[in-house]
């Protein structure tokens, strides 16, 4: 189980015109909602499944119960133990997971068409069914601090850590997936029983189903093993939306690193707001455009400073962020981030070319159908499309949305979405050869 | 652009796509490879192989050189050249690949492995001529600007920064490759040493490039939605005027058997100690690399693999513990053994334990009902790998590059005639102590005197490997 959903990267999202709708929607009396797609080409199903049971919804000082409670799901079922779990897995050949992210739990299962009944008789006992015995807890918590621990010798997650804190304090949004220790080392079994109690709910859920099925056998086959799973709803209620610091709040870790690690950024626009697409367009052309991008241009092409330079408007459910990075050795980080504010406040004053424009817009339109080029691709696709109640004929809406924007939108969003003097600043970097300036 | 190698993940992933046609291993359906072979009169091989599902298309170039093909002092080399790659050519100047392909709608990258370059694109069915275009003239054309080279040599020097320097895990594999291998270039890193990386120069890189980069040492493997005869029609017409080329020496370097364990420490700023093994062991040239494959999986594949279910799970030493193989490789290459111990559990207590999930083995083999089950997972992860069309284009490129993409049709059917007791037989033969090396992370502190505390919590990213 890979991939933020939850955080849907903009520059990952582009278009072109499709005829026929990306698939179905029905929801089942238990009131989960089904996605469906056929795709007959391989005997495989995917299926992808959204709870609302991430971070956001954890009790106060509870944080890392919502990753416990997930990563528990297959340590051990009313009928089979922790040992018998991972082998029913791996018999089943297939993937089986449970990922914890910040607006919910996905579960993902890929398997043979043939073994599709097998792999959701076992993936609903693993959601209805955990026994959460009190030894796997002990082990697991035990093993989350020991990884927090490890974490502190990866510079570019310490800074990432630094960045997340420093954005979005007290608000969900700043807790660590995988917890504090403090927090972590206070929870019980009763933690994690209730919350599974209460936020494992199927009223309101997702389920994404792509392959080698009908939608009527889908339907059917969910029916069969989810049938008696009742209650919600459990939809996350809205939480505010963090505050954005008032001013540039420069945090500096000092570290013996050979490369300084650079991270900068602040709250983001919403899904749902109208400058979305012009934000899209706008930063293709500073920093989300790969190769094409105007910071990899200047910071890596033209001035060899760095490997890695990108920009990125993610938005989840309740806010977005905006976010850009790049490493540099110490003694270039000034160098490379003057450069930096030199590209936003370039963006932010003088329209962008004709052909920077077209070029974004081609790019956007045109790699579309890449996105939707593997089941699990489509399955994505899906579920992003619900979360944020785009439609079903979201691909032919794209193009247009795309091809709507201006020189003069672009500009426009860049003075209104980027903020390089109300922002956070983390650069981790050995300080005595960085010297820095900020 | 990125180096394969030391992306375990990546190389695992990989390992596992090898794929079969027929048969399926007890249930497992019928998927077969209709791949299409052609050669061009240069010698360029081409490998096409259909695939309907959505109007867009993958194109992978290989060309048979890597950091095997290289020398002590300009390690590194087939990297820098694949960066270059995308530094302009006689005919289209600097920045316009990335901008043709981008603007047509286009996704591209490039990797080096020890054995192979590859450079990819994807795109809409109905564009992909403009990537022949572009991949048939950068074979021969590259510019190779002496400014701009020495600016992306300091591009790879960070990047070498970013994967190696700063990252004590990597580091640690680094040198245990380097102890294992003594005589063949396996041992040196593909990114290059850093004091390589700042001596290279263009004249250097010219002359490499004009070894290795030519027809008859490539091959163009196309998968998607497309129409055989046609898109044939669109290659010849880009590839076939490129001259055959010279045919690049064989590589002479063997590695002699090792008669002794090696035992090597890295020292690095850590949080934890960490211990990596690795093992002298056959390609798919012996018949015991299949053995080898699955002793892979009994021991480090899904969850239930041993060295998880002994080392994380029961007996709660380590945060992780894997094995490491693939058949696939020019050379004979390295069986590997990881664990990441967790905290309080030193490296050689981590190690012990590796050594006895793999004694075990030796002694006793594996049962029927774990047999059954790895060799299902190995063939039921085959179908899903094809799910995704860069994953078929690189089982074939990976294949046909160091020796035929029939290696991918032949491994399910191999893969199911190992028993329990060639399992035995090929720990028992390799995996013993003189034939081993073992590299320990020593964990130096990590804060400096000047040490400020970073602000706490939240969940984390990390930037795109590009």
């Amino acid at each position: 189980m890979k991939g933020a959903l939850g955080a849907l990267l903009l520059f990952l999202l582009p278009g072109l015109a499709f005829s026929a709708p990306l698939g179905t929607r029905t929801v089942l009396e238990n009131g989960l909602i089904l996605l469906h797609s056929e795709q007959r080409s391989l005997p495989l199903v995917t299926l992808r499944l959204i709870l609302w049971a991430g971070t956001a919804v954890e009790p106060p000082e509870k944080s890392g119960l919502a990753n416990l409670t997930a990563e528990l799901l297959s340590q051990g079922t009313a009928d089979r133990s922790a040992q018998e779990v991972a082998e029913a897995i791996d018999t089943l050949g297939g993937r089986l997971g449970f990922q914890a992210e910040k607006d919910f739990v996905s579960a993902g299962l890929t398997v043979l068409r043939e073994d599709l009944e097998a792999g959701l008789t076992l993936l609903s006992e693993l959601i209805q069914r955990p026994s959460f015995p009190e030894e796997e807890l002990n082990r697991k918590i035990s093993q989350t601090l020991a990884r927090i621990h490890q974490e502190e010798q990866e510079p570019s997650t310490v800074a990432a850590l630094a960045f997340q804190g420093a954005l979005y304090g007290s608000h969900p949004y700043g807790r660590r997936t995988i917890g504090t220790p403090d927090e972590l080392r206070n929870l019980t079994r009763e933690d994690v029983v209730s919350f599974h109690r209460e936020r494992y709910l199927p009223e309101g859920a997702i389920v994404a189903v792509v392959g080698d099925i009908s939608q009527r056998a889908a339907r059917e086959a969910l029916a069969k093993v989810f049938g008696g799973w009742v209650g919600g709803p459990s939809r996350v209620p809205n939480l505010p939306l963090p505050e954005g610091p008032k001013v540039l709040n420069v945090v500096k870790i000092d570290r013996p690193v050979s490369q300084a690690q650079v991270l900068f950024g602040h709250p983001g626009l919403e899904r749902d707001d109208p400058d979305f697409y012009a934000v899209l367009v706008m930063n293709y052309i500073l920093g989300g455009g790969g190769f094409e991008s105007r910071l990899l241009d200047t910071i890596r092409d033209n001035l060899g400073l760095a490997y890695s330079v990108f920009s990125r408007f993610s938005t989840g459910l309740h806010g977005g962020t905006f976010r850009a990075g790049l490493q540099t050795r110490n003694e270039t980080a000034n160098q490379a981030l003057e450069e930096f504010f030199k590209e936003v406040r370039r963006i932010r004053e003088v329209p962008v070319t004709e052909r920077e424009l077209s070029d974004a817009k081609d790019f956007l339109t045109g790699s579309f159908p890449l996105r939707l080029s593997s089941n699990r691709d489509i399955s994505s696709m899906l579920t992003q499309v619900e979360l944020h109640s785009l439609g079903l004929d979201y691909p032919d809406q794209y193009p247009g949305l795309i091809q709507a924007v201006s020189q003069e939108d672009v500009l426009r969003v860049a003075q209104k979405h980027l903020h390089p003097g109300q922002a956070v600043l983390v650069i981790l970097s050995d300080e005595e050869k960085a010297a820095l300036q900020y | 652009m990125f180096f394969v190698r030391p992306l375990l993940f990546f190389w695992v992933m990989a390992a596992s796509l090898v794929l079969s046609g027929g048969q399926g291993l007890a249930s497992s359906p019928d998927v077969p490879w209709d791949v299409e072979e052609h050669v061009l009169p240069n010698g360029l091989k081409i490998l096409l192989f259909v695939e309907d599902r959505a109007p867009v298309v993958t194109s992978m170039i290989w060309y048979r050189v890597g950091a095997r093909n290289e020398l002590p002092g300009f390690t590194g080399m087939a990297h820098m050249v694949e960066h270059m790659m995308f530094k302009g050519t006689d005919r289209f100047g600097p920045k316009i690949f990335s901008n043709r392909v981008q603007r047509n709608g286009g996704r591209h990258n490039a990797f080096t492995s020890h054995d192979y370059t590859a450079y990819f694109e994807r795109m809409a069915s109905d564009r992909v001529g403009v990537a022949f275009e572009l991949e048939a003239d950068r074979m021969r054309h590259l510019l190779l600007a002496p400014k701009d080279f020495l600016l992306e040599r300091d591009v790879v020097r960070e990047e070498r920064r970013r994967s190696i320097e700063d990252n004590p895990v990597r580091l640690l594999w680094e040198n245990l490759r380097a102890a294992a291998f003594k005589a063949h270039p396996y041992g040196w890193p593909i990114i290059g040493w850093a004091s390589d990386i700042e001596q290279f120069d263009v004249e250097t890189a010219r002359q490499f490039y004009q070894s290795y980069y030519s027809p008859s040492n490539a091959v163009l493997v196309v998968v998607g939605s497309f129409d055989p005869p046609s898109l044939l029609e669109q290659i010849r017409k880009e590839f076939d005027s490129i001259p055959r080329g010279f045919t690049p020496p064989n590589l002479r370097a063997k590695e002699p058997s090792q008669r002794g364990e090696r035992r090597i420490l890295v020292k690095k700023e850590a949080q934890l100690p960490y211990v990596g093994v690795a093992y002298h062991v056959p390609n798919v040239e012996s018949p015991d690399a299949y053995a080898l494959e699955v002793l892979a999986e009994v021991l480090g594949g899904g969850r239930s693999g041993r060295l998880r279910q002994e080392l994380v799970e029961k007996r709660q030493l380590a945060l992780s513990a894997g094995a490491g193989y693939s058949l696939i490789s020019a050379d004979p290459e390295l069986f590997t053994l990881s664990a990441q111990p967790t905290q309080g559990v030193s490296a050689e207590v981590a190690e012990e334990a590796l050594y006895e999930v793999v004694e075990r083995i030796k002694r006793e083999g594996v049962g029927e009902e774990e047999l059954k089950r790895v060799k299902r997972r190995i063939s039921a992860q085959h179908v899903m790998q094809l799910d995704s069309q860069f994953f078929r284009a690189l089982a074939l490129g990976r294949a046909e590059t160091i020796g035929s993409w029939r290696l991918v049709t032949e491994f399910l059917p191999n893969i199911r005639k190992i028993t329990s007791e060639d399992i035995q037989r090929v720990a028992q033969k390799y995996m013993l102590k003189e034939n081993r090396t073992v590299g320990f992370l020593v964990p130096l502190p990590i804060t400096t005197s000047r040490q400020e505390t970073p602000p706490s919590p939240s969940p984390h990213g990390r930037g795109e490997a590009r």
